[in-house]
């Protein structure tokens, strides 16, 4: 592997992901809800890099989402970096190369990540985030992170080249 | 090899999770004005012309697709305006007569709100990017003379209040969040006052505060106390009456108003250049007795149709 080509394509994944979420998004909610395509891109680069790399890459991409929302600074870095590492050491033992495994790692790391901000955030203070419809929101926001992952999986392959384990013997 | 790598993995864990906490606290005790405050105020100015750009590619396209998936109810709404657009020809014959009323009753009033505050037109360049929070950006910001917690208006009514400003983008807290509540009075028979808190996103606010024994409508008008030291000028419409109901022994009603402003397509908004704990007139004040105000006098409010009964 390339190691360059991985930081390039890394960098672009979170830029094109942090556009997305900032600026396309916000216009296309359904029932109210809004896919969190951050959390599934690091998923997706937690499944192909690892959790140390998955927890770098959500760490990064929490702090800069949360640069625009209202929350501390920070929540949704903890919740990205934790979810990151936990995909990647996940990975590690049970990845196969079969098209449902995006949408159900992206749905559960969404279901995850969702969880931990709401849990922290109320710890934090942030009590506006108790409120029944966090429950409603989690679930709806993983399937739409499901569907989102069908894309989202594929541009991170894309971007950061082939796995370790996809790998010819002779690239190997 | 293995146990070293397990060993340096958790180590990049707990230094990340470490940062983070770090950065919370950081944000958390320095508030708007700390370092942390800085950084946000700096990225959103950095990020403002692709911002602006991405909401004139998106938004057609996501009005488009919100006006598929809304199709039955749009059909129903047709009807529904049609019929109100026949009440209101109606009323318009009688509406000259009415201003002329209120006019007088303003002046008697002496409204620091109505037709008095200096207000700034703003274009709405995205929404939250998050679903646990509920604001707006509009693209005026600091240089334009805005601030934080002035408050926010559209044609129709109340949109919220701003609660972070940058050089060229300021944010609006919208009236449903659950962060946001609001000085209320019922603009009805009641003259009742109450507060009303957003209810996380949903199209209806949640109003405390009326007493179980108040006569209240549907479809009566709610607007702003601007009670003293209030957030809100008073007379700002805020929305009306959806339903209203009384349990048995419960010490205050159960009354959802909906805002008048369509919030989640708000495109274009007016900003109050009118600062929370600007003097206004105290409810306390006998009317006539005109309470000091530094509201400069320029163009009228978007809402200044609005006034206490």
């Amino acid at each position: 592997m390339n190691p360059v080509r991985r930081r390039v394509g890394a960098v672009t994944l979170l830029i094109v992901t942090l556009l997305a979420q900032s600026s396309f998004f916000p216009h296309f909610r359904f029932f109210g809800v809004m896919p969190d395509v951050l959390i599934v891109a690091v998923a997706a680069v937690a499944a192909r890099e690892g959790a140390e790399v998955g927890a770098t890459f959500g760490f990064t991409a929490g702090v800069l989402i949360d640069l625009f929302l209202e929350v501390p600074l920070g929540l949704s870095a903890l919740s990205y970096a934790v979810v990151g590492y936990g995909v990647g050491t996940l990975h590690t033992g049970i990845m196969r190369s079969t098209w449902w495994i995006g949408p159900l790692l992206g749905g559960t790391a969404s279901i995850a990540a969702g969880s931990l901000f709401v849990l922290v955030g109320i710890i934090l203070g942030q009590d506006h985030l108790l409120s029944l419809r966090s429950f409603t929101v989690i679930p709806t926001r993983a399937i739409y992170d499901g569907v989102v992952a069908l894309l989202v999986f594929p541009l991170t392959a894309q971007l950061l080249g082939p796995a370790e384990d996809e790998l010819s013997p002779y690239e190997a | 090899m293995a146990v070293y790598r397990r060993s340096q993995r958790r180590t990049v864990l707990v230094l990340l999770v470490l940062t983070s906490i770090t950065l919370v606290t950081l944000d958390l005790r320095g508030g708007s004005d700390g370092p942390i405050g800085f950084v946000r105020r700096t990225a959103r100015d950095a990020f403002a012309p692709v911002e602006s750009g991405a909401d004139a590619l998106f938004r057609p396209l996501g009005d488009f697709l919100d006006g598929i998936s809304r199709s039955g109810s749009l059909k129903s709404e047709n009807r529904a305006l049609h019929k109100r657009i026949d009440d209101l020809e109606g009323q318009l014959a009688r509406a000259g007569g009415l201003d002329r009323e209120n006019e007088v009753l303003r002046k008697l009033l002496n409204l620091p709100f109505a037709g008095e505050i200096e207000t700034l037109a703003a274009k709405v360049v995205s929404f939250a990017p998050g679903n646990f929070e509920w604001t707006a950006t509009i693209d005026r910001g600091s240089r334009d003379g805005i601030e934080e917690d002035m408050p926010v208006v559209s044609g129709e009514g109340l949109v919220g209040r701003i609660i972070e400003v940058s050089d060229t983008r300021a944010k609006i807290l919208l009236l449903t969040d659950p962060r946001m509540s609001v000085g209320i009075r019922l603009a009805g028979v009641s003259d009742e006052t109450g507060v009303t808190t957003g209810l996380a996103g949903k199209d209806v606010l949640q109003v405390d505060l009326i007493d179980p024994d108040t006569p209240v409508d549907e479809e009566e008008l709610v607007v702003t106390s601007g009670l003293q030291q209030a957030r809100f000028p008073p007379g700002i419409p805020v929305g009306t009456v959806v339903s209203v109901s009384t349990r048995r022994g419960a010490l205050q009603k159960d009354l959802r108003v909906r805002p008048l402003a369509d919030l989640e397509r708000i495109e274009f908004v007016e900003v109050l250049l009118w600062k929370n704990g600007s003097p206004v007139v105290d409810d306390a004040t006998p009317s006539g007795d005109v309470a000091e105000t530094s509201i400069p006098e320029s163009k009228p409010a978007a809402a200044d149709g609005a006034d206490r009964p």
